[in-house]
């Protein structure tokens, strides 16, 4: 049976020294008092059941230059507590946007984490022995 | 209805979903006394009933908190670029919140 979906886009695996090579997904970032948007990259990881946490550099970015929190919630990470401000974002990956409450930890850097509520949105491919990810129009 | 046993259960229901039996015993109230309790607060919308294949559990509404399984080794996404593009399309941002 042939495939009938149709890549849309297409990323790679991060491969740094001493660590499995990671799938990461470019996005971008949209709010209206940003005026621009935000591109960068995160870390698919289907291990977080959230939409998107924030690392330290945007997160500061977003709430010291643009934007207040809107809502505050502890974030799970492996029995650990951490403490959350959360505000409501778009963003756009793998050819579509969707508004999300981003997680934004108020110490530490968990680096920017793409979780399930947006990858379960998403036809992806994970090509592991070539380091690709494809991204089909769903 | 006392406030002091509707706190602790709020209390206890707050560390994650429990049945009314759990419930009970940890605010020291009888297993009738504690689904009447249970029943009131879903009936004002403070407590949500979850059925499982082994019965009810109870769980406050809007407890549950984002998990993440492991912490990840490598961050990513510590630069960033501004671009200058304008806002996503009009009705086509799908609403995740």
């Amino acid at each position: 049976m042939k495939c009938a979906l149709k890549v849309e886009e297409e990323a790679k695996y991060l491969v740094e020294p001493g660590v499995e090579p990671y799938p990461i997904l470019p996005i971008r970032i949209f709010r209206e008092e940003l005026e621009k948007t935000v591109s960068t990259d995160a870390l698919m990881d289907t291990g977080f059941d959230g939409a998107i946490v924030l690392s330290r550099s945007l997160s500061d970015f977003i709430l010291d230059r643009v934007v207040k929190a809107e809502g505050f919630e502890e974030l799970d990470a492996a029995g650990i507590g951490i403490p959350c401000d959360t505000c409501i974002l778009q963003i756009y990956v793998g050819g579509g946007w969707f508004k999300v409450r981003a997680h934004l930890p108020r110490m530490g850097d968990l680096g920017t984490i793409l979780g399930r509520r947006v990858l379960n949105k998403l036809t992806l491919s994970l090509r592991g022995s070539q380091g690709r990810i494809l991204l089909a129009k769903s | 209805m006392k406030v002091e046993v509707i706190g602790e259960i709020v209390k206890a229901l707050g560390e994650r979903p429990k049945s009314v039996r759990e419930i009970a015993r940890e605010v020291g109230v009888g297993w009738k006394t504690c689904s009447r309790y249970l029943e009131s607060l879903r009936g004002l919308g403070l407590v949500v009933e979850v059925k499982t294949a082994k019965g009810s559990l109870y769980t406050t509404h809007g407890s549950r908190r984002a998990k993440l399984l492991t912490v990840p080794r490598i961050r990513v996404g510590a630069s960033f670029e501004l671009i200058d593009e304008g806002p996503p399309p009009v009705g086509e941002v799908e609403d995740l919140t």
